[in-house]
């Protein structure tokens, strides 16, 4: 196997010619420069949105003071005791002010509603959000991924056909409606699954939970999966492809070496919008079943009008995104070689 | 990098759909599902077996039955005659969040694609913009904070969709651009807005109306997300995503009538997506028909 050797390191031109050792400093050099100008983009952004938010709960109908006095005898003395308490006689932009260095102390305000700290209702619910939207994503990516080189491995037979359908109505599928299906087979027929809460210690707590983590993973599944097989074919098309198959190198090889390689590029991108796109998924989830996390949380609020928790809750959001998109675009630099050497060189 | 790679990510979908050469009874399915869907919206009043508010409280929370074919929800109104009565608004909505789409594509993805420079640029910059937002959660928090009605959040859902579209438009007029009919179209001294919106425009409309099925679908799945979380929609309504929040508790009872509504959105939605990808492969041209 000599021969096979001499002409496997070619996958991307350009690249041969550099030593390792510069490749990872220049990789080094380029992520850090990367992550500055990328932070320096996104604070911006999760300013804007938590002023948007900020803005749309003072402008809607009524107000806060609307979302304040419900269920509370309406005397004037108690408005301006509220007004004062919130401090909702203030200009706008002194309000936001006082949130915004309230939020640089580390100090989210309080809920209107339960009246406790909105960092305390977070954090009680955050690890539930986590646990699905990481199981959820580890399911799609999984059973997605090597689904979608199947399909594409097969492409036109029946194998093919299948998945694509299935990628299609789970595409097709609102999280909520495939939540209820699944809770009745699985949960009720089968009785694989409980069928409420969230547990309490922590085996039956991913009992619990698996049944919505399945449910956010299939969710995402169909879009990996599609996407795996479009990008797969799009290589097997490519030259390097022809190439290799030529000097007759092993199907297994090429196929998970060279054209998945190559592949993962979009599927990356996909896994950075499937996180975005699983969080929406988390609030329908959660709502079905009843779990106490993020997604729950911020409907709450937001049917109430309970101003701090809904701005609270964006911005752990916002920030969530920005982790994310970042940590897709430094996933490119390790995928694909050339990004980093050409950013850092150019 | 990353923008370019979305871009891709996004066309070779449409590209590579594993539907292409779909048996033809699946086709023909799907025209049937959204003929039937359609039928059901125009002549809903003639179709129901009851009126779709009418309480009938001898049977409340009853099972499918000979009088009631899909069974009664809580307050014995007949869930069948609902999901017909809910046709409609499961139809409208869609429809104008893919028509506003199929709007906005063509005047600003060509525009974007043809001319180029600072106007692309601007375009760009907002689509990235929005692209990086997520919608259906900004729509959560726009349509709860605000109150809004349905037509509200079917308003927001097409504003947020259009970038999609205009992405894929804008990456289709420039692979055109550089063709010979649009330099021959050029040197003939055709008014530049003559060769974007005619020339240009019929030779890439396969993909405006393809993406315009796509986007017909997502806000379908997105507008019955919102009611199902109690959101646009007033409770009573006859919606089909708010159907099925209001039933939950019915399931285990009766869950033929509890799931039916999620089948009627899953059918129409995934036969408007088959009907997308065959209008791609039926009206497309430009050397992809091999594929």
């Amino acid at each position: 196997m000599t021969e096979a050797s001499s002409i496997e390191p070619e996958p991307a031109p350009g690249e041969m010619a550099i030593p390792d050792k510069e490749m990872r400093a220049a990789r080094r050099v380029w992520i850090r420069r990367y992550v500055r100008r990328r932070l320096l983009v996104l604070i911006p952004l999760a300013l804007f949105v938590t002023l948007a938010a900020f803005a749309l709960t003072h402008i809607a109908p009524g107000g806060p003071l609307a979302a304040l006095l419900e269920d509370q005898p309406t005397s004037p003395e108690a408005i301006q005791a509220i007004k004062e308490k919130y401090k909702l006689d203030d200009p706008l932009p002194v309000q936001y002010w006082d949130w915004f260095t309230g939020v640089l102390h580390g100090d989210l305000g309080r809920s209107i509603l339960t009246n406790e700290t909105v960092l305390n209702e977070i954090g009680r619910r955050f690890d539930v959000t986590l646990f699905l939207n990481g199981m959820g994503i580890l399911i799609a990516i999984c059973v997605g991924v090597p689904l979608g080189v199947l399909a594409a491995l097969r492409r036109g037979r029946l194998v093919d056909r299948l998945l694509v359908g299935m990628s299609v109505l789970l595409m097709s599928t609102p999280a909520f409606a495939l939540a209820l299906f699944l809770l009745y087979f699985l949960g009720f027929k089968a009785g694989l699954f409980p069928l409420y809460g969230p547990g309490d210690w922590l085996a039956s707590r991913v009992h619990h939970l698996a049944l919505p983590a399945l449910t956010l993973g299939l969710h995402g599944m169909g879009f990996v999966m599609r996407l795996t097989r479009a990008s797969m074919l799009e290589q097997f098309e490519q030259d390097y492809v022809a190439f290799a198959r030529a000097r007759g190198l092993g199907s297994f090889h090429i196929t998970v070496r060279y054209a998945l390689r190559n592949a993962l590029i979009p599927i990356t991108t996909a896994a950075g919008l499937l996180f975005t796109g699983l969080l929406t998924g988390a609030v329908l989830v959660e709502t079905v079943f009843g779990l106490p996390g993020l997604g729950t949380l911020l409907v709450n609020a937001v049917v109430s009008g309970d101003f701090p928790v809904i701005q609270g809750t964006l911005l752990i959001i916002a920030a969530w995104i920005i982790i994310v998109n970042i940590a897709v675009d430094i996933a490119y630099v390790y995928i694909d070689p050339r990004v980093g050497f050409e950013k850092a060189m150019g | 990098m990353s923008t370019l790679t979305r871009e891709g990510s996004r066309v070779s979908l449409l590209r590579w759909s594993g539907l292409r050469r779909m048996p033809p009874f699946l086709i023909l399915l799907a025209f049937l599902v959204l003929a039937a869907v359609a039928v059901m919206a125009l002549f809903a009043s003639v179709l129901e077996p009851y009126p779709p508010d009418e309480l009938d409280l001898r049977n409340v929370a009853s099972p499918p039955s000979s009088e009631h074919w899909l069974g009664t929800d809580t307050l014995g109104r007949d869930i069948l005659s609902r999901i017909i009565a809910g046709a409609d608004m499961a139809i409208t909505g869609p429809l104008f969040v893919a028509i506003t789409g199929i709007l906005a594509a063509s005047l600003l993805g060509i525009l974007s694609g043809y001319l180029g420079g600072s106007v692309d640029m601007m375009i760009q910059r907002c689509v990235d913009f929005m692209f990086a937002l997520p919608g259906l959660l900004i729509a959560i928090v726009i349509v709860g904070v605000t109150g809004g009605g349905y037509w509200m959040a079917v308003l927001v859902l097409a504003l947020l969709n259009v970038a999609g579209g205009i992405r894929i438009i804008r990456s289709a007029a420039l692979e055109q651009r550089a063709l010979p009919y649009v330099e021959a179209a050029r040197t003939l001294g055709v008014p530049r807005r003559r060769i974007m919106y005619v020339h240009i425009w019929r030779n890439i409309s396969a993909i405006v109306f393809a993406n315009a099925a796509l986007d017909f679908a997502l806000a379908l799945v997105a507008l019955s997300s919102l009611s199902y979380l109690g959101l646009g929609t007033q409770p009573g309504v006859p919606e089909w995503g708010l159907m099925l929040a209001e039933n939950q508790s019915l399931l285990f009872s009766n869950p033929v009538g509890v799931l039916s509504p999620g089948l009627a959105i899953v059918f129409l939605a995934t036969a408007v997506t088959i009907i997308g990808d065959w209008i791609y492969d039926r009206f497309s041209y430009g050397g992809r028909t091999g594929r």
